[in-house]
């Protein structure tokens, strides 16, 4: 994870922590996640998974996620986008970030060499925003969740997770996706152009506890995934973060309070066997 | 102070779906059958207090010596008190998987028709034994290997003291050969399987799920 020392009008909080399902099978936490304010309007926040059935996956989670903070932040510094007039279409956005990810997987193949790991032994997911108050960038492979808000009460998803048949598949960044049909199913880009409030990023052990995503629907008679953030989840937590604020909190205390409340805050997330992430970012009123 | 007062949404959990395939013929008489016993109330202990668990796995029993008797349809842990089993008769080993594929191909499919959201089911296979004569492991072998690789199911195959080790194999797929029980360690054999269920994990497209390492209830380490 990364230092924020630039000011900011955000309020962020970011965590990874272990589940108790490795916990019980002496696992280590194989999710990651890096988060940087990049100067007082711009920051990146990113999320990796890594995959139960690799066998350094939390290496890799870890790799992937700082190396692309660090190549996100390259890129607003290049391009600066200051206002919300300088941002770029969805086209150049998608452009930019899979130069982005494709030197992320290189590097990630390099690093594979250099240590001697096979690069399937490094598979994570990945899940990367770059925000402003003025919009969102997304960018991202596999599963995990996103949500945003514009104005109080109404939260929306940011992303779509991608799922296989069964629930414990996905596709990863050290995936066979790198071809030109794969690229265009497997790496999803987005823009939200509006002025954001707060949003949140999560890996997929975090969903079941601030995400409807397994609910029943009377009118087809059956379960389904609304892909919907819990509002009763977020803004209660919102207002947590602006009160940390207020009380001038300071990141590192703001980290240890976060993880405290995804380690066992809530029913969920004390039962969750899954490695739990989440990183949540309020614009300060 | 807490800060975070959040609410938790209503999600339905998703569903797992646990096939156990016991051996009860005459030859599991005495320790093993009631060390089986033993392991199956221990893991039926470990998954009610396993809140997630509890709502996600679905437990079938599908025993067999002389005939093939489907002892529990999938169930959570709720719903279900867990049987106490006895011995008899021969070993129509074959016979049960193949009801055991069977029915999870059933369930399979009920899940999708409800939309429900599954992991891939696992079957689990105990026998001390050998089968039948006129029961057709080769059949089931290659049966076993195609469903295993199209990712129909995981097939996980324990042998417990006097099984014939080049059967279980044969039936088992090629990524997961038999496990011999070291003793009659079924107590720790459930409480990894209840376990594992736990933190089933992420497989990539086209990829098997990899066992969670064994500890000390086999009797060699692989």
């Amino acid at each position: 994870m990364s230092a924020d020392n630039i000011k900011s009008s955000w309020v962020v909080a970011y965590a990874s922590v272990i589940g108790n399902g490795h916990v019980l099978m002496n696992l280590p936490c194989q999710d990651s996640c890096a988060h940087k304010k990049i100067n007082e309007t711009w920051g990146v926040a990113v999320v990796a998974d890594g995959a139960g059935s690799a066998a350094k996956s939390e290496v890799g989670s870890d790799f992937v996620a700082r190396n692309m903070a660090h190549c996100l932040q390259e890129v607003v510094e290049r391009r600066g986008w200051p206002t919300a007039a300088d941002l770029p279409d969805e086209q150049d956005w998608r452009r930019e970030a899979l130069k982005v990810l494709q030197i992320v997987r290189q590097r990630l193949e390099q690093f594979a060499t250099a240590k001697e790991y096979k690069i399937p032994d490094l598979a994570c997911t990945l899940l990367a925003v770059l925000y402003s108050p003025f919009g969102i960038l997304t960018a991202h492979i596999g599963d995990g969740r996103a949500a945003y808000s514009l104005e109080p009460g109404k939260w929306e998803a940011l992303i779509q997770p991608f799922r296989g048949n069964e629930v414990n598949e996905t596709v990863f960044v050290t995936s066979n996706i790198w071809t030109t049909e794969g690229v265009d199913i497997y790496i999803k880009t987005g823009i939200v152009k509006e002025k954001i409030r707060a949003f949140a990023l999560l890996s997929d052990g975090c969903e079941n506890g601030s995400f409807e995503v397994n609910v029943w629907d009377e009118e087809n008679q059956k379960y389904h995934d609304p892909n919907r953030p819990y509002g009763k989840f977020f803004e209660p937590n919102l207002k947590g973060m602006l009160q940390l604020s207020k009380e001038q909190k300071s990141q590192k205390e703001i980290y240890s309070i976060w993880a405290g409340f995804l380690k066992d805050g809530s029913k969920q997330f004390k039962h969750e066997t899954d490695d739990k992430t989440m990183i949540f970012a309020v614009l300060l009123p | 102070m807490s800060y975070f007062h959040g609410e938790t949404p209503d999600n339905y959990e998703q569903k797992c779906l646990c096939t156990l395939v016991l051996d009860t013929s005459g030859s599991m008489s005495g320790s093993a059958i009631n060390e089986l016993n033993r392991g199956l109330q221990e893991f039926y202990a470990a998954i009610e207090e396993d809140l997630i668990a509890a709502n996600r796995l679905e437990v079938s029993i599908i025993t067999f010596g002389s005939s093939i008797k489907t002892i529990l349809d999938p169930s959570l842990i709720d719903n279900f008190d867990m049987p106490n089993l006895s011995v008899s008769g021969t070993t129509r080993l074959v016979d049960a998987v193949r009801e055991s594929i069977r029915k999870t191909e059933q369930r399979k499919q009920w899940y999708k028709e409800t939309g429900q959201p599954y992991y891939r089911p696992i079957i689990v296979l105990i026998t001390d034994g050998e089968p039948d004569r006129d029961q057709d492991v080769n059949g089931l072998s290659t049966e076993v290997q195609e469903a295993v690789d199209s990712k129909k199911f995981t097939f996980w195959g324990l042998g417990v003291k006097g099984f014939n080790k080049h059967i279980l194999d044969t039936v088992c797929p090629n990524s997961a050969p038999g496990i011999p029980l070291s003793g009659y360690k079924f107590a720790e054999f459930f409480k990894w399987l209840s376990n594992s269920i736990g933190i089933i994990t992420k497989s990539k497209e086209g990829e098997s799920i990899e066992l969670p390492p064994v500890s000390d209830w086999a009797q060699m380490k692989f």
